[in-house]
């Protein structure tokens, strides 16, 4: 294959989200927010409604594209997109604004996530059904839920959990090990005032002395519950050089599900239990850049889970497969010393929870210099949705020179 | 094996239903046999229950009876329960379980009768059927 014909040639010129509280905070519905995150992004891309033409979402998105397109006004749409799952979508959705914008299908695609798990339900509870189909269990559960309800296997937590306990066995990775990943997290929003988790700190002791939910996960190797919502503006570069603010270019976006793995997690390559299933949209993504994990400044890596993370971060080539743990030793992933700083605005961990999208977001602040954690001089900032939810996504974005 | 031996969860517990693709794993379960869908064609198992094998696409069926004995894969102990039927029950177990005699195949299943701090990888299950209901027993496992 020739070189990736989108490389540079699009740009996230816009970010915006509300304010971000802890599920059940939020004082405006879901719905609103929604809208509030896509004006916001807009207009700190210099851009009105006016020129918007293009959606691209999360297929569990609630806050319908068509709805949100009537309510804000907007002009006739060229192009909405749903992507299939959660959190595994916030890089996928960039993806496809940007294939959008430089085919030219749409001239401005906003991407946009709203997620009140105090409106609409916590995901830390049992349910059944995904994104807007979700649904209380009933007394009796069909098709896979069939072989996980009966067994107890009802939350995420559990079933990571399962990934994590295998990664401990395989390769001798600690519970403190996933602990690092916290600390980072934590240390970082004490930076961020618009973390849930500002004034919050938490050490090391603090995540071992935390209580279990599904071994060997603890309290803080879970990601929130919150409230909230935000948007993300991509057009051409070309016309992002017009534009109030200085364009964050999108060098590489990739996007994959490994082969045999799939809804039924139980299937999978057994390898996959140890391994976020990145693997090839790392390959993907270095080769579309033109860079390699040398050359990433800063990182952003969705944390559904601790671990899940440091089996990213292996995927992504910053270390062997199965060293992830000692990787996170001596403050690998802390800002502003460490190798690979990580999730620099608090991430799922610390921040908010908008199912990824906040990453995207704090990956266009590092590469604009305005990070509450700033990395000094940072030119590329990685980042990885959903790790093990596939089909997941990352994007390698990159300063405009 | 009686249908205490297997008991795990209450009567609140969801359900599982009975439906076409997967009638002759909980038919055989019932009659305390584990049963695990297989290719005609290649001989590859599978589990969960799916409509047709991914190398051969459609294709012929087995159910093939395994011997129930296999090694804990991974497992995760619950402790913070998320429905309301498992909150008297916590902390308990939650296994995937490799077969001796079913190539690749994970059962995602509990190990009864073991305290949680004596599940480990690696350890050794034989199967048990928990009779949760008349139309249902779900399979389980016991230190073998």
């Amino acid at each position: 294959m020739g070189m990736w014909p989108l490389r540079d040639r699009t740009s996230i010129v816009g970010i915006g989200e509300t304010e971000y509280w802890k599920a059940g905070g939020a004082t405006r519905t879901e719905f609103e927010l929604a809208c509030q995150a896509v004006m916001r992004a807009v207009e700190d891309a210099g851009l009105s409604l006016a020129d918007v033409d293009g959606l691209s979402v999360y297929s569990g998105e609630r806050s319908d594209p068509t709805d949100v397109a009537q309510t804000l006004g907007l002009r006739d749409l060229r192009y909405v997109s749903l992507y299939p799952g959660g959190g595994n979508s916030a890089c996928a959705v960039v993806h496809h604004a940007a294939i959008a914008v430089a085919a030219g299908t749409a001239d401005v695609v906003v991407c946009y996530r709203s997620i009140c798990q105090g409106q609409f339900g916590r995901f830390g509870r049992a349910r059944v059904g995904t994104g807007t189909a979700r649904a209380a269990v009933g007394r009796t559960v069909g098709g896979r839920n069939a072989f996980t309800m009966p067994i107890g296997l009802m939350s995420a937590a559990q079933n990571y959990a399962l990934e994590a306990r295998r990664h401990m066995y395989e390769f001798g990775t600690r519970s403190e090990h996933f602990g690092m990943v916290s600390v980072a997290c934590y240390a970082n929003a004490q930076r961020n005032p618009r973390a849930v988790m500002y004034g919050r700190p938490l050490t090391l002791e603090d995540h071992q002395r935390s209580r279990m939910i599904a071994d060997p996960y603890r309290l803080f190797d879970c990601c929130q519950e919150s409230d909230g919502a935000c948007a993300v503006v991509v057009t051409t570069t070309e016309r992002a050089r017009d534009l109030r603010r200085r364009p964050v270019l999108i060098a590489g976006a990739a996007e994959g599900l490994p082969a045999g793995d799939g809804g039924d997690r139980f299937r999978r390559p057994l390898e996959l239990w140890t391994s976020a299933g990145l693997a090839g949209v790392a390959r993907d993504l270095y080769d579309r850049a033109g860079i390699g994990p040398a050359d990433i400044d800063v990182a952003q890596i969705y944390e559904n889970f601790t671990g899940q993370v440091l089996m990213a971060i292996e995927d992504f080539g910053f270390c062997a497969r199965g060293e992830g743990g000692p990787f996170a030793e001596g403050g690998t992933l802390q800002w502003p010393h460490g190798d690979l700083p990580i999730n620099t605005a608090g991430g799922n961990l610390a921040e908010a929870y908008i199912h990824g999208l906040s990453l995207v977001n704090e990956g266009v602040r590092q590469l604009r210099g305005e990070s509450t954690s700033q990395v000094d001089g940072a030119g590329h900032c990685l980042v990885v949705a959903g790790p093990s939810a596939p089909p997941s996504s990352a994007l390698i974005l990159r300063r405009a020179a | 094996m009686s249908a205490a031996d297997g008991r795990m969860f209450g009567p609140d517990m969801p359900m599982p239903e009975r439906e076409p693709l997967t009638e002759p794993f909980w038919s055989a379960a019932c009659n305390g046999r584990l049963v695990i869908q297989c290719c005609a064609d290649c001989g590859a198992f599978r589990h969960l229950p799916h409509v047709m094998c991914a190398a051969c696409r459609p294709s012929a069926c087995d159910w093939v009876e395994s011997e129930g004995r296999g090694t804990v894969f991974t497992y995760t102990i619950v402790t913070h329960p998320v429905h309301d039927a498992t909150a008297s029950v916590v902390p308990y177990n939650v296994v995937l379980v490799q077969l001796d005699d079913c190539g690749r195949v994970l059962v995602p299943t509990n190990v009864v009768g073991c305290a949680p701090e004596d599940v480990y990888v690696g350890m050794p299950v034989r199967v048990v059927f928990d009779r949760v209901s008349e139309e249902i027993s779900i399979p389980r496992f016991a230190r073998a």
